[in-house]
């Protein structure tokens, strides 16, 4: 029994030891500041003791893939992998694993609004890059806690073959019209879309293009990629928000598919954040760098993503030019995500039902 | 716990007349693994609808949410419509089956028993998405064959309630089949008989004999896949929320979603899920009980007279052959042809032009898929031989030692079988959350998971052949002065071998297949198969879950047919 006790005692003091808040400096922290000149030799030969990195995005694993390899070859010490789900559910992974003392993310990629979310619950750390000089204000957060690294651009998405060249709509209003009837698809949880034209038109207008745009009975289908997968298959006809390098994409591979911007064109940039207790803070700056440098700008856009670098061009460049669009302040949209959910639910999800 | 156990306790130190023998501790341990996973993920679960709320607020508020939120009254009833509509589509398919095998003639009947099978063993996931590609409004290729033939709209729409119950149905007939032929072969053959002889007619017999005998077994295995059904989550995540009817088990996905995080909600839904399936087992095991008044073997046994149905037999063999159709080749067909395709086409000569492999090249260069192929084996092989050792262990304290409070450990080792794996998935987070134990999000926590969900399984396959196996062999190990671990070893464990082998190979499938436990408890490097499949789904990448599918699915037909070549060959009885 008192052999149990000792055990026991033992235990409970090395579980002490390891509780948060006794540490000394935050390590991560200090890496993440440290500008000295030396700075990429000292990231790279800690790195190099590290050995790995665990990236969170929602990057599909046909994008992530090859953007990992890239990394790799020019980190070839570091072993690269990535956590995938789609966005929302990679916050909330984030979130309860933290809650857990759980700490794996060492960087984290997502929606403006999702990593909103991550950093509402300090997972977040501020980070110095040299590479975010290259980006405009609106591109980073004061703070230092992320930097833009691409959009998602929502335009309608339509099937070339179930919709004639001459109907494809030109407005938002165009998508009123009673020929679309049945025929139109939202995303299941596209707030974001609906919030941001909310902002950009006013109450009085937003509801009532919305309510209206809901009596036309659409359906919903989960996932921008599978909608857009679903109108190149002919399940869906049209969308009035698929992201446009996905349609660019499936029409690149000759799917009957083709994209068509409404104006304003809602964006959801996506940011990248460094996680406080990274367990690899120096591999995981040398892939923020990696990820604002426009080499690794540059294979995104290889990829087909609409960038956010400002000398580095989308693939094709229409992709992000061109057209007028609009952001959403992610604290607002947050703050306010009750009723903007509530609204989405109202008028558009359930009057299709 | 020390009453139960043979040996004495370990802090007694040992007995003087037993030598040393470490293996005395196996019965105890396992039987202490076998509660600890029963009761931590209810214990944790319960606590946490009571705990997660604001402070200083009420008790139950968890609950006064989640029953008074709109739409609770809606889920619940397409739950109920959903699990009472699947179990009843698979009965009648599955009586109606075999019947036909255990009495008739009927045309391909041994084709039956062996494809029918099939289906049992393709994960649901990948079940769902097969009937996806047949039976979408617009891309399923059933509807575009409708539309083809002159049909202006598409007559079925899998986007519905009926739809999920039609995929559920069929996906479980092979079960209800099963186990309604064991129902059959139990039953004496010569009460049908006797009404044969005294010229009552197909029908007279059918409705006065057969199926009032059979009430019991209909009843039983109806609640089974009932309860089955309540718990099952891969058609109401592929199918029911696209179509925006949800269930119980969407429901608790949906709560583990939101943000800010409120896992007080998902859990009240998961223990009022845990509640149903409990009332509904009880219900059954009452049934089961009262079903001795229905007792029917009565030593004679052997199958009941076939029936010739003449003519009518090849009538009713095209039926079968449509069954089959409808279960195996439509399903593993149109997977295989998506599997093919750069996206998709209907059949026609521009698509039959443009077949690739390109999708299998692509789905197989990701790690993820080749990692998660990996944890998906690797876990399916550490359940399977945990869950039968324990099982072995366990089952031979429930039925061989003369401990007291037996009992209570049968009960024990039982009740995870009302746990749906959304529910173990629930009490798992929590579990690990607040223990200091760092499995989260590893592999470890996903095989926790499986041997809660799947040691009733064994449990039941080892007491029943222990139950058969005379005590008198063990005695003589006794007599001859072994102690219990060489007897258990030497003695029981090889007789009980062929149990030990189908029910380890049923784990290992249903482990491979597994999805709705898995799904929550994933994390980084942690993937298992059957959720790299759905994330792919998800990400819109159809024609490569396809090729990833044909293989799994070519890959778990050998691993089944080796099994029951091999059961074959040793004289094993299969399942």
């Amino acid at each position: 029994m008192v052999r149990v006790l000792r055990v026991g005692a033992v235990v409970l003091a090395l579980g002490l030891l390891s509780l948060p808040g006794t540490a000394a400096p935050d390590p991560v922290a200090a890496v993440a500041l440290y500008k000295a000149a030396d700075r990429q030799q000292v990231l790279e030969s800690a790195a190099r003791r590290e050995g790995r990195l665990l990236l969170y995005s929602a990057l599909s694993l046909e994008e992530a893939n090859p953007l990992l390899e890239a990394f790799t070859k020019k980190y070839p010490f570091i072993r690269a992998e990535i956590y995938r789900a789609s966005t929302e559910d990679v916050a909330l992974k984030v979130i309860t694993e933290y809650r857990g003392r759980k700490y794996l993310a060492d960087v984290i990629e997502l929606s403006n609004i999702d990593l909103g979310k991550v950093q509402n619950e300090g997972i977040l750390t501020p980070f110095l890059s040299p590479r975010a000089g290259a980006y405009p204000r609106s591109a980073k957060s004061a703070q230092g806690y992320w930097v833009m690294t691409r959009a998602n651009m929502l335009v309608a998405g339509y099937n070339t073959r179930l919709v004639a060249a001459a109907d494809v709509p030109k407005s938002y209003d165009d998508l009123l019209n009673p020929r679309w009837q049945g025929k139109m698809a939202i995303e299941a949880d596209d707030q974001i879309w609906l919030a941001s034209l909310w902002e950009f038109w006013g109450e009085a207008r937003a509801r009532e293009y919305f309510a209206r745009l809901g009596r036309q009975g659409l359906q919903v289908r989960k996932g921008h990629s599978a909608l857009a997968e679903l109108i190149s298959a002919g399940e869906v006809p049209l969308s009035p928000h698929v992201y446009n390098h996905r349609a660019e994409q499936l029409k690149r591979r000759g799917a009957p598919m083709d994209w068509t911007v409404l104006d304003p064109v809602v964006a959801v940039p996506q940011m990248i954040g460094l996680a406080r207790r990274a367990p690899n803070p120096n591999a995981a700056m040398l892939f923020i760098d990696y990820m604002l440098s426009a080499e690794g700008q540059g294979v995104l856009a290889k990829l087909g993503r609409v960038v956010a670098h400002p000398f580095v061009a989308s693939d094709p460049p229409y992709l992000g030019r061109g057209f007028r669009y609009i952001t959403l302040d992610p604290a607002k949209f947050l703050a306010q995500f009750d009723r903007y959910n509530g609204l989405w639910e109202e008028l558009l999800v359930r009057a299709g039902r | 716990m020390s009453q139960v156990l043979p040996p004495p306790p370990l802090w007694r130190g040992r007995s003087v007349l037993e030598r040393p023998d470490p293996w005395r501790l196996v019965p105890g341990l396992a039987a202490a693994a076998a509660a600890y996973l029963a009761f931590s993920p209810v214990i944790f679960l319960v606590y946490g609808t009571l705990a997660h709320r604001e402070p200083g607020g009420i008790l139950f508020i968890n609950y006064l949410r989640a029953y008074t939120a709109p739409g609770a009254a809606r889920m619940l009833g397409n739950s109920l419509a959903y699990a009472s509509g699947g179990a009843v589509l698979a009965l009648l398919l599955g009586t109606v089956l075999a019947w036909l095998l255990e009495r008739t003639n009927t045309a391909f009947r041994g084709g039956l028993y062996v494809l029918a099978i099939v289906p049992l063993i393709l994960p649901g996931v990948l079940f769902s998405i097969a009937w996806i590609f047949l039976l979408s409004p617009n891309i399923g290729l059933i509807n575009m064959a409708a539309r083809s033939l002159g049909l202006a709209s598409a007559p079925f729409n899998i986007y519905s309630l009926a739809g999920m119950i039609w995929v559920d149905g069929l996906h479980n007939s092979p079960l209800a089949f099963l186990l309604m032929s064991a129902a059959f072969r139990a039953m004496n053959p010569a009460l049908e008989e006797s009404a044969w002889v005294s010229g009552a007619g197909l029908g007279t017999g059918l409705r006065r004999i057969t199926l009032p005998l059979l009430v019991p077994s209909l009843l039983s295995v109806f609640l089974l896949l009932f309860i089955r059904n309540l718990g099952n989550f891969e058609v109401p995540a592929l199918i029911g929320r696209p179509a925006g009817i949800e269930v119980f088990t969407s429901k608790i996905w949906a709560a583990t979603r939101r943000y800010p995080l409120d896992f007080g909600l998902a859990g009240v839904y998961a223990v009022t899920l845990l509640l149903l399936t409990s009332l509904a087992l009880f219900v059954n095991s009452r049934l089961v009980r009262d079903a001795r008044r229905y007792a029917t073997v009565t030593g004679e046994s052997g199958r009941g007279r076939v029936r010739d149905l003449g003519l009518g037999r090849l009538l009713v063999g095209a039926g079968v052959l449509v069954y089959l159709m409808v279960i195996v080749v439509l399903p593993l067909g149109v997977l295989l042809w998506n599997s093919l395709l750069p996206f998709f086409m209907p059949p026609s000569q521009a698509a039959l032009a443009a077949l690739t492999l390109g999708n299998y090249a692509a789905a197989f260069a990701y790690p993820q898929v080749s990692r998660g192929l990996q944890n998906s084996v690797l876990l399916a092989a550490g359940t399977a031989v945990l869950v039968m050792g324990i099982a072995a262990s366990v089952s031979w304290l429930i039925i061989r030692s003369r401990a007291r409070g037996r009992w209570l450990l049968d009960v024990v080792a039982t009740v995870p079988i009302t746990f749906s794996g959304v529910v173990i998935g629930v009490g798992l987070i929590w579990t690990y959350l607040t223990l200091p134990v760092p499995i989260y999000g590893t592999l470890w926590i996903l095989l926790i998971a499986y041997l809660t969900r799947f040691l009733p399984y064994g449990v039941r396959a080892c007491s029943a052949a222990l139950v058969q196996i005379d005590r008198a062999l063990e005695d003589v190990g006794e007599v001859s002065g072994a102690t219990w671990g060489p007897r258990f070893r030497r003695i029981v464990l090889p007789l009980l071998r062929p149990a030990l082998l189908a029910g380890g190979t049923y784990i290992l499938v249903v482990t491979v297949r597994e999805f709705s436990s898995s799904v929550l408890l994933w994390g980084p490097r942690a993937e298992v198969f059957s959720v790299v499949l759905f994330d792919l789904w998800q990400s819109g990448l159809f024609q490569q879950v396809s090729a990833l599918g044909s293989v799994l699915c070519a890959g778990l037909i050998v691993l089944a047919s080796g099994f029951w070549w091999l059961s074959r060959r040793h004289g094993l009885s299969p399942g």
